[in-house]
């Protein structure tokens, strides 16, 4: 016994198939990262870059902000989108109280909430700063309308993980926002009826720090590599379905 | 080193809840364990955190007078009344008839609304005369009749419409939906792996 560790013996690989995938997405990140011209041009919403100004005109007309973040607790799959959140918290809160307004804050989760809490009373402006907790799993978009409606009688603008169907009927009385997504079988019909000028959905939401951060260096190639990338794996498959191969 | 410290505490559990999915190393098993231990703790607290903040935010409704604070009365009454009976008689069938008897059908019932909301901002929208308007009533209309209970019963083909609907344009747009949250999802852990973005560390503005 020389008291060396082996460590073939004692390292397993649980998925090679996921292993692949993550090494690989992580070798596109890292070579696009080094290599600042490889890019895929994707045009984003145009309503990324309208935020700000969707922001102004909502407080200079008088209504609220709205975030609605962290719809999982903690240690759930939920907490990339409220990382994501705290960015927009950020920005919104400080957007919101050079104007001398305060945003009015929903989250699922307690300790999300005391972060949102803490960030609003660190504005003169926030005086009485409204972060409701919602419960950990305010699903229905019935009840994101109900709740929104206890906050303030009509929001301007929202931002967070609502539903898709409750944002679509938000840009419809003119409350534009963007979120998460997630949607429940019986509104998921509206969604054929969608046409998102003032409201973004799905990969939007993690994009929008992005074009709000001036500390961030990320840029959206990754993102527009995998768009392209991942749908034309799924296409390959189904013709190598379509021709026999399985 | 204010900022160091979070970033490098976010990168590390990062890289040993990854690594710990994708291989299987008995230490960093364990070391994976302790951090998710930890992350249930903080969960638990999270839910105490979060039942404080509901009070505060119920109570101050109270207090302001605010309109509609009858609905605060509510949470503050029922809310205690919830915890006495899961904490005296826990997995006994009283908090199972609460959960089966009081929330099951408010949620329900919210379901229910759900259209009847989405009808509402189409109604709204009609006298704009856009296409979009009409597109909005039109599937909020459809989809109200498909969802007759028993419209099955009339015909076969309606029910054969709705399955169609479901499983192939609703579908399709639902999981194109979920795959484009679920890039974005990726892209962001890989931005906070990499500590090219900082949410716990503050933002400035671009514009």
């Amino acid at each position: 016994m020389d008291g060396s560790v082996d460590i073939q013996a004692n390292l397993i690989i649980r998925d090679p198939v996921l292993l692949a995938v993550f090494c690989t997405i992580l070798f596109l990140f890292v070579s696009i990262y080094l290599s600042p011209r490889r890019d895929i041009r994707l045009r984003p919403s145009l309503f990324l870059f309208d935020i700000p100004e969707q922001i102004d005109r909502s407080i200079e007309s008088g209504k609220a902000i709205t975030l609605d973040i962290a719809h999982k607790g903690l240690g759930t799959s939920g907490i990339v989108g409220a990382a994501s959140s705290f960015d927009m918290l950020g920005y919104e809160t400080h957007r919101v109280s050079r104007l001398g307004r305060c945003p009015s804050v929903m989250c699922a989760d307690g300790i999300v909430a005391a972060v949102a809490m803490g960030a609003l009373q660190g504005e003169s402006t926030c005086t009485k700063p409204q972060v409701l907790y919602t419960g950990p799993d305010p699903f229905l978009a019935a009840a994101n309308i109900a709740l929104y409606s206890q906050i303030n009688e009509s929001p301007a603008y929202s931002y967070g993980q609502a539903s898709v169907e409750s944002t679509l009927l938000g840009q419809d009385i003119e409350m534009p926002g963007i979120s998460r997504g997630g949607t429940i079988a019986p509104l998921g019909g509206l969604l054929l009826s969608a046409h998102p000028e003032n409201a973004i959905f799905g990969a939007g939401y993690y994009m929008a720090p992005i074009y709000l951060n001036s500390q961030s260096d990320a840029q959206p190639r990754l993102h527009n590599w995998l768009c392209v990338m991942i749908p034309s794996a799924f296409i390959v498959e189904l013709l190598l379905k379509l021709l026999g191969h399985t | 080193m204010r900022k160091t410290i979070p970033i490098a505490a976010a990168v590390i559990c990062g890289i040993v809840i990854i690594a710990d999915y994708l291989v299987q190393v008995p230490w960093l098993h364990t070391a994976a364990a302790r951090l998710l231990e930890g992350a249930v703790v903080l969960a638990g607290f999270a839910l105490v955190l979060g039942i404080l903040n509901l009070l505060a935010f119920n109570f101050r409704h109270i207090r302001d007078h605010t309109p509609g604070r009858w609905q605060s009365w509510i949470i503050l009454i029922s809310l205690p009344i919830t915890v006495l009976i899961g904490t005296t008689f826990p997995g006994s069938g009283a908090f199972t008839w609460v959960y089966t008897y009081v929330v099951t059908p408010l949620m329900t019932a919210l379901g229910a609304l759900l259209l009847f909301y989405a009808v509402t901002v189409a109604v709204r929208l009609l006298p704009l005369r856009n296409g979009a308007a009409i597109i909005l009533f039109a599937s909020c209309l459809v989809f109200m009749i498909l969802w007759i209970p028993g419209i099955s019963s009339v015909s076969p083909f309606i029910a054969a419409v709705r399955n169609w609907l479901y499983a192939l344009p609703v579908g399709a747009s639902m999981r194109g939906l979920l795959l484009g949250a679920a890039i974005g999802a990726v892209v962001a852990s890989l931005r906070i792996l990499s500590s090219l973005e900082q949410p716990y560390t503050g933002i400035t503005e671009k514009h």
